[in-house]
């Protein structure tokens, strides 16, 4: 099980964070920390897992990705392949380009959200949920689209039923 | 007026300083906080995307807990974009708060079974990321319905959700029994919901054993899922496949007839997938595992076993570290196979990765048995001149625990560790150390081989040897020198005498090293008559060492060379130390080794004071036992032979032990009781005669305070010739689990009483070990007789950390005062 998906900047500072346990904030920040901790100092050339026992209580493993700007982290316990979780920060990597268009650490910094719905159609309560980007993306769409059409019927006096299909 | 977010995200971003971002933040959460008392609904959804935002720079965001769970609890036509943003703020915002969590599982219920689609999504997707066991009982039967559900996304979501429930609340597994199996029979099934429906079936079986045939009779249904999968894109299946794969393994486990029933598909698997992408790798990760852990045999595991050797000498190191991952869960059960990989295992142990390395070290640590031991060992001494002290101490500590368990004799042991202690002596742990002492105290064969091993070592090649290494030879010299003497390559003991002269006046020992060449000196001295005058010259010499045990030490031994009667016994060899009473010494010695610590107050390496601790309670433990061995008399003797009684009590009280010396002064109170009085408190002596006798206790000890963990005590002591003054020695002593520190106690009396505080001996107490600290109170009451004695205690200090603060009356003074 994924225990938190974090993607945090050069300079250790999260734009973006799912935990998938309850933690106190002050818990959640130390993880950050730590997790930037170890991932920093790894060169590029090295294997993209680290065990640290310190997180979580032990059992997990972290496992990242280095993006430019950005780390993305997964940390998750053992019984997830280490392979399968890599893939999944590049799909997630790939559809964030995908609906992003080039996408860079402005647009997670802005667009939080967005990039955290997009997470949400990937990861759900810390088990894999969808690994086709373009299902994912296609996925967002529908969601973006129904919003929108909220948005003009509550500008619209004649309310129509929401169910959208 | 609160601004818009992408504005505030910039004002944070363009902060130039710490301060300055502190101070937008603290505006910006006044602003959030009234705009969430105002009641209209309007804007609030910015709102909560700003505490997110807030949330993850790791600023208090819980008051916006109550505005999520209200945007959630809307349920106009209208109401999908903001119950979702209320929906993401919780997730990020919710911490324990139990009413919170009570309100949300009614919102939930009533969204689960909304009729807007997306708002079902949502809530289950909410559910899945907050879910408590209480919420998982709640709300199990709106899952189910839903799993089956005619929409692929709800379904999706549900299955995955249900999942969840389980791991938070396992006894609902059964009840999940129904939709799980349907979901495999669907015909229209997604690849999504499939995956979902394999993460089931793994945390049923997980949970409900029966669940395993339920699951095996529907293994056809699984074979043909998979086959599908391998005509399709490995990207898009990889995940699917590998839960199917997971589950088999699951079902497979120890059932020939089922794993014979997969083994065609498992080596199309096998065969089929591409390991070039990552996706395709994973794949065939959990398909090696499946092969092996189901215990299929032949053909099958040699193909698996060959995979896993072909992705251990690829370039990329992902592929490797996760060869090695799956090497190391299959070893147990097929330790030969992966014998046959011993060398790129070897080489993987020299990668520049560090993960990588320590995987490898773990897996050839897993490989080593009685019969290769010796083949391994030569290859893991090659790795001792890394660098990195990590690696290095995880590489030290292995090599021992492997040398304890397969030596196949004491001598490749002794050579080993004799090995292993010169060239990463520091690295040594306590209960390495220990089993080694402990092993050349017990092969009595063997010991004159180590002992002149040792020997040769720091008479010939001194500049090699370290801290440890000497400790080591000169403990091993000083109880078995008797070997060094005999047999060939026979040393004479003044030889010895020499090289201990050289260790103690080289710069480079420190001064634990010359504690215990103090200590072996004396036992030489008793071994061998002749060199003893030598022997005395060189202990004098540290009479006047500005290190406190050193002087102490060198003194004492100095007043034992006058009881030649007891000195036989009292300098004894030590008897074999059996490894499991040496962890009984062990403990015994911790609070002798902590007493010490405090005395050195140079601070050796910790991991050094505890062996030495333990090697010298070992000697105390040993003089009493001799001491015990000639009788009462002898008791007498010590304590009434001595002209002073500090120095009456001799060897056995080289170290400060707390036990034996009670026994000693126990034996003979009568004599000792006079010369304790209160007003040598400096004094050892005295220190430890305290507690026993608290000063003839005509008043009864009371205890006001007994909190925490933290007990403090009062005695009392009165002069006869001031009867209005009253002494209190007050004792504060730790018994429950916390650490205690930054202890201060003040007192405030009445103005009819005179009140002088000394400074307390200490502030911090650790727990267990049975520390105290001291503080004299003196207090003159002026009114005695008219008023009674009372005063109020303030009593500070920080537990674990965390600050407390307690005040006292106190007035159950005993009558009198």
């Amino acid at each position: 099980m994924i225990r938190c998906f974090l993607v945090i900047n050069n300079f250790g500072k999260p734009r973006l964070m799912k935990f998938y346990e309850r933690l106190s904030n002050e818990e959640r920040q130390r993880v950050i920390e730590s997790a930037y901790g170890l991932v920093s100092k790894r060169l590029e050339d090295l294997c993209n897992f680290v065990e640290d026992d310190s997180l979580f209580g032990g059992e997990t493993q972290l496992i990242y990705r280095h993006f430019a700007t950005l780390y993305f982290i997964v940390i998750c316990d053992k019984a997830e392949s280490e392979l399968g979780i890599l893939d999944l920060i590049q799909v997630y990597v790939e559809t964030l380009d995908k609906s992003f268009e080039n996408v860079c650490e402005l647009d997670i910094i802005f667009n939080q959200q967005k990039a955290g719905l997009i997470l949400d159609q990937m990861v759900t309560g810390g088990l894999v949920l969808e690994t086709n980007s373009q299902e994912i993306v296609s996925k967002y769409k529908e969601l973006e689209r129904n919003m929108k059409q909220q948005e003009r019927e509550l500008k619209s006096p004649v309310a129509s039923s929401p169910r959208t299909f | 007026m609160t601004t818009r977010i992408r504005e505030f995200i910039k004002q944070v971003r363009d902060c130039k300083t710490a301060a300055e971002e502190r101070a937008v933040i603290a505006k910006e959460s006044a602003a959030l906080r009234t705009l969430f008392k105002q009641s209209d609904g309007k804007s609030k959804a910015a709102s909560i995307a700003k505490l997110v935002y807030l949330h993850m720079l790791g600023y208090p965001t819980h008051f916006g807990q109550m505005e999520c769970l209200k945007l959630i609890a809307q349920n106009n036509s209208n109401s999908y974009a903001e119950k979702r943003i209320g929906y993401l703020g919780l997730m990020s915002l919710l911490d324990e708060s139990q009413e919170i969590l009570m309100l949300l599982t009614n919102s939930l219920s009533v969204d689960l079974n909304s009729k807007n689609d997306f708002v079902v999504r949502t809530a289950l997707g909410a559910l899945a990321n907050l879910c408590s066991t209480e919420m998982a009982r709640d709300l199990s039967m709106d899952v189910r319905k839903l799993m089956l559900s005619r929409s692929h996304p709800i379904q999706e979501k549900a299955v995955v959700c249900a999942v969840r429930l389980i791991q938070k609340c396992p006894e609902l597994a059964v009840e999940f029994k129904d939709e799980a199996l349907a979901l495999l029979d669907l015909k229209n099934n997604c690849i999504v919901s499939l995956h979902g429906t394999m993460l089931l079936g793994v945390e049923i079986c997980k949970h409900e054993p029966e669940a395993v045939s339920w699951y095996a009779d529907k293994l056809d249904v699984m074979v043909r899922i998979l086959r599908k999968c391998i005509m399709q894109p490995v990207v898009r299946t990889c995940f699917i496949q590998q839960k199917i794969l997971h589950l088999m393994r699951v079902i497979g486990k120890g059932n020939t007839d089922l794993t014979d029933r997969m083994s065609d598909v498992l080596a199309e698997v096998a065969s089929k997938t591409d390991p070039s992408r990552t996706a395709g790798s994973s794949v065939l990760y959990e398909c090696v595992r499946t092969i092996i852990e189901t215990g299929s045999v032949g053909g099958l595991r040699v193909l698996a076993v060959n995979i896993l050797g072909k992705f251990l000498g690829s370039r990329d190191s992902n592929l490797r570290f996760a060869a090695l991952q799956t090497l190391k869960r299959v070893v147990n059960l097929d330790a030969n196979a992966v014998l046959r990989h011993k060398s790129v295992i070897m080489l993987c142990i020299k990668d520049t990765d560090i993960s990588i390395r320590t995987k490898a070290l773990e897996l050839a640590f897993e490989l080593v048995s009685e019969k290769n031991v010796e083949v391994f060992m030569s290859d893991f001494l090659g790795f001792l001149d890394d660098d990195d002290s990590h690696f290095k101490t995880e590489l030290v500590g292995k090599i021992c625990l492997v040398v304890e368990t397969f030596a196949p004799t004491p001598i490749w042991y002794i050579d080993i560790m004799t090995e292993v202690l010169l060239r990463a002596g520091k690295y040594v742990n306590e209960s390495a150390f220990r089993s080694f002492a402990a092993l050349i105290s017990t092969a009595a064969d063997d010991q004159g081989y180590a002992v002149k091993k040792l020997f040769s070592i720091i008479s010939y090649e001194p500049e090699k040897s370290n801290e440890v290494l000497l400790i080591l030879s000169l403990w091993c010299i000083g109880e078995f020198a008797l070997e060094l003497t005999e047999g060939e390559d026979a040393v004479t003991s003044s030889e010895i005498v020499s090289v201990f002269d050289r260790v103690m006046r080289s710069g480079g020992s420190t001064k634990v090293v010359i504690e215990y060449a103090l200590t072996a000196l004396v036992k030489l001295s008793d071994r061998y008559p002749e060199t003893a005058p030598r022997i005395k010259e060189l202990i004098l010499g540290y009479n006047a060492s500005s290190h406190l045990e050193i002087q102490q030490r060198s003194c004492e031994f100095r007043r034992l060379f006058n009881h030649q009667k007891i000195l036989p016994q009292v300098l004894e060899a030590m008897p074999p130390i059996l490894s499991g009473v040496a962890e009984g010494e062990g403990a015994e010695g911790a609070p002798a080794a902590a007493g010490e610590g405090a005395d050195l107050g140079s601070a050796p390496a910790a991991a050094m004071a505890d062996p030495m601790g333990d090697l010298l309670s070992m000697d105390a433990g040993g003089a009493p036992e001799a001491a015990a061995a000639s009788g009462g008399d002898l008791l007498g003797d010590l304590l009434g032979g001595g002209p002073e009684p500090a120095a009456a009590v001799p060897a056995p009280a080289a170290q400060p032990q707390a036990d034996p010396l009670m026994d000693l002064l126990g034996g003979g109170g009568g004599l000792l009781a006079t010369p304790a009085t209160p007003g040598q408190a400096g004094d050892m002596l005295a220190d430890m005669l305290a507690p026993a006798a608290p000063a003839a206790p005509a008043l009864p000890t009371i205890t006001p305070h007994n909190k925490d963990g933290l007990v403090v005590e009062f005695s009392f002591e009165k002069d006869a010739a001031q009867p209005a003054s009253t002494l209190i020695r007050a004792r504060y002593t730790n018994v429950g689990g916390g650490q205690i520190a930054n202890l201060v106690v003040q007192c405030a009396v009445p103005k009819y009483i005179q009140l002088k505080m000394e400074q307390a001996s200490g502030s911090a107490l650790a727990p267990g070990t049975g520390a105290e600290i001291r503080q004299m109170i003196a207090v003159t009451n002026t009114l005695q007789g008219q008023k009674p004695l009372m005063m109020r205690l303030k009593i500070e200090f920080a537990l674990d950390g965390a600050p407390r603060s307690e005040m006292v009356e106190v007035r159950d003074f005993p009558a009198g005062l």
